[in-house]
């Protein structure tokens, strides 16, 4: 899962990074609204954490300019604000939650899991694909009822698929959902965890379209 | 103190008693003069009126017994002395007396008598002067009567009056019971009388400084309250990174970035306290004898070694000491903001130069960096308590130039933000009178 965090404050900034990486997301983190407004006219997020007092454009503003181009990334807004106007303000602008200053890292952690599960229409917190199933609160991958190991990467991958089981997945975008900017990524990465998932879970689990991507069948 | 109601009451009453007093007791004096001329000429009236030789010698009339005390009392002597007449027997009357009006003392008080000869005979008219008293005392007495019956009228009008033109005192007092720390609305002037218009103008004015005191407060409290919540945040997650570190390395790392954080909080507690404590101090004017040279040195000696640590060369020009009435702690304070921000805004291997100097008017202090300046527009706002210029790389309180711009206004002072030497960097410029 690939995050987007903009946010001003240095010392707030390293911190969400940190914990949110530990939790294994891959977090992008931007200081202000102009660079934010960049990345997202420019990259692929699947949700975003928003300061709404930046320098140079205001939280707010990227956010309606964002749903203005009819964008649906889920946004949870980090504020110092905690009165209820700005809050309404805020939800109004498009945002799918809230969060003020100071908060829980668990919080917002388990805020996080919530909207990227509502963004994939689940209502159940465990993602389940046949005997497989996949708790992205827990990171924690079974089989028929017993654990399977899985490295972050193998995690982030596995799970990337099984959100979207019969779509077709470009490795650029497999990437996107495992790194962020700063990591360094070789050029055959991916499909390196993709040889791994596939000694885990069997040869077939992951098939390749040749020219466009990887998929995993609709249903198993 | 009593009410101004009762003691006007109790005042006019009395004054009213007094003159309706006075007023009797001319009304008496006049009256008993009237009655005397009156009388006098009645009683010469009589005299003259009397039958010439029309008495023989004659006994006393029966009846002396006649409540006729008052009246008048008439007798007649012939030529030898012999009284032939008296109209009822009084003898502590004189027998004899001189012609024309006199008083006569006797035992019934005192008398007054006309005596005259007429003819062969004397006749002599008495008449006791306290008849008289008695009519001009009931005639001021039935003159102030009246009076006196509308007397407790005329205190209850004048209750009711008064009542009336304290009316208004009333309603300023209503209306500012209805004040209370949220509603410091003027109150409305627009009908009182001259007499309290000043009082409820003073009130007005008492109210709308309080009213910009109190709101200048409640915004430094939620200003405060707002910029601790993003240390409070940070502390918070450190916190929480601290607790999930899996190792010892990564424990070690997150309780330094705690410690960072924990000192940036106090750094923002220090400088609200700094801040307020200016603001508090605002009106009275410091006096100790400061040399601000002195004090420019020793913060210099504070802050060296961060600058050091940043390449940053800090430095001062030498100077003569220049001594004004200050408060030591708050040019500490001010000299300290001021050497702070340099070392923040300017990058590695820039410079930093303080030079104190004075002449006649007082102290100037230049302060001058080689960072990237203040733009033009934002020279006004900067001191702003939490303005941050936008895009602005450091973190700062937000509160430095707010607090050097209090403590130069509590020293009566001047500040101004220019370019440094060569159009380069910033300059403040700090003019201190010296007393």
């Amino acid at each position: 899962m690939h995050l987007l965090l903009v946010e001003d404050d240095a010392m707030i900034g390293e911190s969400v990074v940190k914990g949110l990486r530990q939790e294994g997301f891959a977090v992008d983190w931007l200081h202000d609204g102009d660079a934010a407004e960049l990345a997202l006219q420019t990259a692929k997020f699947d949700l975003m954490l928003l300061d709404l007092g930046l320098p140079k454009k205001h939280g707010l503003d990227v956010l309606r300019a964002l749903r203005t181009r009819g964008d649906h990334l889920p946004v949870l807004i980090l504020t110092a604000s905690d009165a209820v106007p700005d809050r309404v303000k805020g939800l109004n602008a498009g945002a799918d939650d809230y969060l003020v200053k100071p908060f829980d890292l668990d919080e917002l952690v388990a805020r996080i899991h919530a909207l990227l599960r509502r963004q994939a229409g689940r209502a159940e917190p465990v993602i389940r694909y046949g005997t497989l199933t996949l708790n992205p609160i827990t990171r924690e991958t079974n089989v028929d009822g017993k654990p399977l190991p899985l490295s972050a990467r193998e995690f982030s991958l596995l799970r990337a698929f099984l959100d979207r089981p019969g779509a077709v997945l470009s490795v650029t975008h497999l990437q996107e959902q495992m790194y962020s900017w700063d990591d360094e990524v070789g050029s055959n990465t991916v499909e390196v965890y993709i040889h791994a998932l596939r000694k885990k879970l069997g040869p077939a689990f992951i098939k390749n379209v040749r020219g466009v991507g990887y998929m995993v069948t609709k249903s198993p | 103190m009593r009410s101004i109601r009762l003691t006007l009451l109790l005042w006019l009453s009395f004054g009213l008693c007094a003159g309706i007093l006075a007023a009797a007791g001319l009304i008496y004096l006049q009256a008993r003069e009237e009655a005397n001329g009156l009388f006098d000429y009645q009683m010469k009236q009589i005299a003259v009126s009397l039958p010439r030789q029309a008495f023989q010698p004659m006994g006393p009339i029966v009846g002396d017994d006649l409540d006729i005390a008052e009246d008048v009392v008439i007798q007649i002597w012939d030529n030898t002395g012999v009284r032939i007449y008296h109209s009822h027997n009084h003898p502590s009357l004189p027998q004899r007396a001189a012609l024309g009006f006199s008083n006569v003392a006797t035992s019934n008080g005192i008398w007054r008598v006309f005596s005259a000869q007429l003819g062969g005979t004397v006749v002599q008219v008495a008449q006791p002067l306290s008849a008289r008293r008695e009519l001009a005392a009931k005639t001021a007495l039935d003159t102030i009567t009246p009076l006196l019956l509308v007397l407790p009228f005329l205190a209850l009008f004048i209750w009711l009056a008064i009542g009336r033109g304290l009316a208004p005192l009333s309603l300023v007092a209503r209306e500012l019971r209805a004040r209370n720390p949220n509603s410091l609305t003027p109150l409305s002037i627009a009908s009182m009388p001259e007499e309290i218009a000043p009082l409820t103008h003073a009130l007005n004015d008492l109210l709308s400084r309080l009213d910009r005191a109190l709101d200048a407060q409640r915004a430094f409290v939620a200003d405060a309250a707002h910029e601790l919540r993003t240390p409070l945040a940070a502390l918070k997650l450190r916190i929480q990174l601290v607790e999930r570190a899996g190792d010892e390395a990564e424990r070690k790392l997150a309780i330094a970035d705690l410690h960072r954080g924990l000192d940036r909080a106090s750094h923002l507690v220090q400088q609200l306290l700094t801040l307020s404590r200016q603001e508090a101090d605002l009106t009275d004017k410091p006096s100790a004898s400061v040399d601000l040279l002195e004090v420019a040195r020793r913060v210099i000696v504070e802050q060296a070694p961060i600058a050091a640590q940043m390449g940053i060369d800090l430095g001062i020009d030498l100077g003569s000491p220049a001594i004004i009435a200050g408060d030591p702690v708050a040019l500490e304070a001010m000299l300290g903001n001021l050497i702070d921000n340099a070392i923040r805004y300017t990058p590695a291997a820039g410079r930093i130069d303080i030079s104190v100097s004075s002449d006649d008017a007082g102290v100037v202090l230049v302060v001058s960096d080689s960072g990237p300046g203040i733009p033009e527009a934002d020279r006004e706002r900067v001191f702003d308590r939490f303005y941050r210029i936008e895009g602005s790389p450091t973190q700062g309180s937000g509160l430095g130039l707010a607090i050097v711009k209090k403590v130069v206004d509590r020293h009566r002072g001047e500040i101004h933000l220019g370019e440094g030497p060569g159009g380069q960097g910033l300059a403040v410029t700090i003019r201190l009178p010296r007393s």
